[in-house]
């Protein structure tokens, strides 16, 4: 391997002196550039390029590599070469400030000055962002001024999530809460309003003039600030008479019902007397309220069901307060904070603002080719990979025959939509197929699971391979049921609402599907990042390292392989009711092994374990090749996709095993391993070495209960 | 010895937490254990010694369900009275009964700092699934909040307060084994078995560590046994002590009584041909 400068200064030997001076020379170049700076200044600059690359105009027929040249001409190249160095250099800063890895004279340093040296590069980041923007909005692109804009965005973003953060840490995570939402509305109002400010921020397409977008942000800061003060006033409620929470919860949500309710009786009465100086009246012409006299009674009606049922549960509880039940006594929720903290990642969190921002935007500015692409192509694989992650990253199981759910889900779409040969016994819209597309590759998980999880994680690459080849044969071969080879014989249709007086249909262009499926993997991707941290995460990183030890206090390992299992066929078969209905009809083709492959290779390059890894693997891997086709890369063809990836995935192996965006537990593992301390996978062998500590970024989980940055109780 | 109370060993079964009947366990032609018989009192800190070899992590992985005896019997009887066979059960299982253990070389979850060892150890009898996981309901808060207190108290209880959100590869020898004891003290067991605890710790350690048992035992009231080849630690530390060698025992009594014993000290100095030489040093 090669050696770090620190080690061939430690090692003893033949001193340099009396080497020859070129061999001298030739080994401190070579050591200059497997440093960690040499490395991080070339990773800049090779990502300053193929941004530019990127971003620049697309090729033509005639000259397929004019966009090529275009994208590389001598001004714009130095533009981009710039940006490299400049956050080459806030890396350094950062890192000299005490930033990810931490040298011994840092460690010395006390805690409250490193986070506030963290602080302040981590505002110059976002200024730096902020100004990157505006520089390119101003001399680098005028005509297209929505990438800039989206630059000023994500750098806004993280110099409110600074402020966030700050308030999180001084404060409590309530009024943290007020400051994002103040932000929110600042959106909101920037959006909403005809000023000066406002109509420069969206000429530099900072900010959409958009009325309706502004009052929505609006109208969700309000929603959320009073919701919060509500749940404000409920905790101090709490305090003077011990509530259970979740009757609290039920309280809320009743009384949101209920008011909703009558605004929407209201509104529609109001609306026939026709006074329009009235709320609810408002509330319906901006289309936050439908108004419908039948069902505003309904929800009343419900909500007041729920009300009463809660307030039953109250009084009941003030009874046994007042009995004085030690039981109910007590700071049950007072927060201890260490695992609040430990939850809380700044980078993780900033990458994801930004992404989500660049996410919901980008496909806005591009043509309907790309944005197919987007949809049909990224989002739904978005959703493949992460469900793969809580499979073979959170519990290491190797599946080979992911896609097999995925085909189980899409075929249960076609099935009860009647796209298929066999009739089912009601016809339903896709949305209410979601349930019986999950229950449908969740059993078929648990049924395929719990034999095979018995066995070693080869075997059960094995068995799920098979179960993949099945499952695409019997699509195949089974004409009388799945249509064939050549596809269903009906229309699946796209996904549409009729509720509550809300009438919408998913067809015309592809963009609101694509936003469809990107709300879907939000919620996913928290979810997942919930689980992650939860006992079942933890339990599955246990199971992963030792399994003998796992055992031992009281995990059952099977058990928690088949949820994993499950979960990861359940997402899939979810995945495949949004791919079905996406693209109407469903060949056996395209759940072909190499699919699962493909899903697979995304997870390890993205960072086994890793939510945001996952993302960018899908989006990255199945993203480019595409764009490739659709500039001016004629040359590429799609056949070779595969030649690529193999390499790919090679290189990676080679020199970031642990994939682009690792998360915190496997890189530790992978480092474990390269000391010859545990093993990747598991089972862990016994622990020998005791000189992790130096060898771990000190950064790796490290807090101390009194640093400033720890979050006390949530509530004082 | 701190304790005041030299109880004199009740020998009734009802009072037995582990009942251990002519268990025998083979590996093809070699026997580890052969005809083991002992009680394990409800309350007491048992420790078993014996030379290298001598089949003491064997009884532990009989009595912990790793391994099953091809003859005999081990009834586990919990706080309640109600009384359960080992045998068969798989490991996660004696774990619930009441049943925890530590091993002979660490083994922590090492990629996990030292709180979320132990915090696993503690959720280990939760009932929070997946879903509940996934949408943060209001029991998975709740039963967050109760394992991170309950991880804090233990973490305190062995002194590894300061350490907390330490990677657990990252301690020294003392705290991985303190480590392994909060973990297993976080199932809440009404057995602990210490598989070797000294092991590879300096003898500043083992004094804290002999405390921390003795503290186990008298402020939770879990059963302790102990298998220590540690000699000091194994005397100042035990009520009573059970001497295996080659699989059978051959000794039992109070650490006074075993110090004497002319077939501990034969097995332990060993006839002139043999080689164990870790008794003559502390013995």
């Amino acid at each position: 391997m090669t050696p770090t400068g620190l080690d061939t200064e430690a090692r003893p030997g033949p001193g340099p002196v009396e080497e020859a001076p070129r061999a001298q020379l030739s080994k401190q170049l070579a050591r200059l550039a497997t440093s960690t700076a040499a490395r991080r200044l070339g990773v800049c600059m090779v990502t300053a390029v193929v941004v530019a690359v990127v971003t620049g105009p697309p090729g033509t027929v005639d000259a397929p590599t004019s966009g090529f040249t275009g994208a590389l001409q001598f001004p714009r190249l130095f533009w981009f070469l710039g940006f490299g160095a400049v956050i080459f250099a806030v890396l350094s800063i950062w890192q000299a400030l005490g930033g990810p890895t931490t040298s011994g004279a840092n460690r010395i340093r006390s805690s409250v000055q490193r986070v506030t040296g963290l602080r302040r590069t981590r505002l110059a980041l976002a200024a730096v962002i902020l100004a990157v923007g505006f520089i390119w909005v101003s001399f680098i692109a005028p005509s297209d001024t929505w990438k800039g804009g989206i630059c000023v965005q994500v750098g806004a973003a993280l110099a409110a999530m600074e402020l966030v953060v700050y308030l999180l840490q001084s404060h409590s995570l309530r009024i943290a809460r007020l400051g994002g939402y103040v932000f929110l509305a600042l959106y909101g109002v920037l959006a909403w309003t005809h000023n000066p400010v406002s109509k420069y921020l969206n000429t530099i397409g900072a900010v959409p003039h958009s009325r309706t977008l502004g009052l929505i942000l609006l109208w969700l800061a309000l929603g959320l600030g009073v919701l919060e003060g509500l749940l404000f006033s409920l905790a101090a409620l709490h305090r003077l008479v011990p509530l259970r929470r979740d009757r609290r919860l039920v309280r809320l949500a009743g009384a949101i019902l209920v008011v909703y309710g009558w605004l929407m009786w209201t509104s529609w009465s109001l609306w026939r007397a026709s006074t329009p100086h009235s709320v609810a009246h408002w509330f319906a012409s901006i289309h936050v309220l439908p108004h419908s006299h039948t069902a505003g009674l309904v929800v009343m009606a419900v909500g007041a069901v729920v009300v009463l049922y809660a307030l039953a549960g109250v009084a009941a509880d003030l009874v046994r307060a007042l009995r004085g039940s030690p039981s109910e006594r007590g700071d049950r929720f007072e927060f201890v904070g260490i695992t609040k903290k430990a939850r809380f990642a700044y980078g993780k969190t900033a990458i994801t603002i930004a992404a989500l921002l660049v996410a919901i935007q980008w496909p806005l500015h591009m043509n309907s080719g790309i944005q197919s692409i987007l949809t049909t192509q990224v989002a739904v694989y978005v959703l493949l990979s992460m469900g793969l992650n809580v499979v073979v990253g959170f519990a290491g199981l190797l599946d080979l025959g992911y896609i097999a759910f995925w085909a189980i889900g899409s075929y249960t779409t076609a099935y009860f939509t009647g796209a298929l040969p066999v009739q089912p016994p009601f016809i339903l819209n896709p949305f209410w197929i979601i349930p019986f597309a999950l229950v449908a590759a969740m059993l078929t998980g648990v049924l395929l699971g719990t034999p095979t999880l018995r066995l070693r994680g080869d075997y059960l690459a094995i068995v799920t391979l098979g179960f993949g080849e099945i499952i695409e044969i019997v699509a195949n071969n089974l004409d009388g049921v799945t249509g064939g080879p050549a596809g269903t014989p009906g229309v699946i249709p796209q996904f549409s609402v009729h509720l509550l007086g809300v009438n919408y249909a998913w067809t015309g262009t592809v963009l609101p599907y694509y936003y469809l499926i990107l709300g879907v993997a939000v919620v996913f991707m928290v979810g997942f990042s919930f689980l992650e941290q939860s006992r079942v995460g933890r339990s599955w990183t246990a199971i992963r390292e030792d399994e003998v030890a796992a055992d031992s206090v009281g995990i059952n390992a099977l058990k928690y392989k088949v949820m994993a299992f499950s979960i990861g066929a359940s997402t899939s078969g979810f995945a495949g009711v949004f791919f079905a209905s996406q693209i109407q009809s469903l060949v056996p083709n395209d759940f072909i092994v190499q699919t699962s492959i493909l899903v697979l290779v995304f997870v390890i390059f993205g960072g086994m374990g890793s939510i945001a890894g996952a993302v960018i693997g899908a989006s990255l891997i199945q993203w480019l090749p595409q764009y490739l086709q659709v500039r001016s890369f004629q040359d590429y063809q799609f056949q070779d996709e595969f030649i690529y990836l193999g390499g790919l995935l090679l290189l990676m192996m080679i020199f970031r095993p642990q994939g682009i965006i690792p998360s915190r537990r496997r890189s530790r593992e992978i480092l474990l391993t390269e000391e010859g301390v545990g093993h990747a996978e598991s089972p862990g062998g016994p622990v020998r070495s005791t000189s992790l500590g130096e060898t771990l970024p000190s950064s790796y989980g490290k807090l101390s209960l009194d640093e400033p940055g720890y979050i006390g109780p949530e509530t004082k | 010895m701190t304790d005041a109370t030299p109880e004199p060993a009740p020998q009734n079964a009802t009072d037995s937490v582990f009942s251990v009947k002519n268990v025998t366990l083979r590996f093809g032609g070699v026997t580890s254990l052969s005809d083991v018989s002992l009680d394990l009192h409800r309350g007491e800190l048992l420790s078993i010694i014996g030379p290298n070899g001598a089949g003491k992590t064997s009884l532990f992985n009989c009595l912990t369900g790793v391994y099953t005896p091809q003859e005999g019997t081990i009834v586990f009887t919990s706080e309640s009275g109600h009384a359960v066979s080992v045998i068969g059960r798989k490991p996660y299982k004696v774990n619930r009964l009441g049943v925890a253990r530590t091993f002979q070389t660490s083994r922590m979850f090492s990629a996990l700092t030292t709180f979320e060892n132990v915090k696993i150890g503690v959720e280990s009898k939760q009932h929070t699934g997946a879903i509940g996981a996934m949408l943060r309901l209001p029991r998975t808060r709740r039963e967050e909040h109760e394992s991170d207190l309950k991880t804090l108290e233990l973490l305190k209880f062995v002194g590894l307060t300061h350490r907390a959100n330490e990677i657990s590869s990252s301690l020294p020898y003392g705290d991985r084994r303190r480590l392994e004891i909060a973990r297993a003290l976080g199932t809440r067991p009404e057995v602990l078995l210490l598989d070797e605890p000294a092991a590879g710790t300096n003898p500043a350690e083992k004094v804290e560590l002999g405390e921390l048992i003795r503290k186990v035992r008298s402020q939770l009231g879990v059963t302790v046994l102990l298998i220590e080849h540690d000699m000091k630690l194994v005397m100042s530390v035990a009520e009573r002590i059970i001497v295996l060698n080659f699989g059978q025992v051959i000794a039992e009594g109070s650490p006074a009584e075993i110090q004497r014993d002319p077939v501990v000290i034969a097995a332990y100095l060993g006839t002139p041909d043999s080689e164990t030489d870790t008794g003559a040093e502390v013995l």
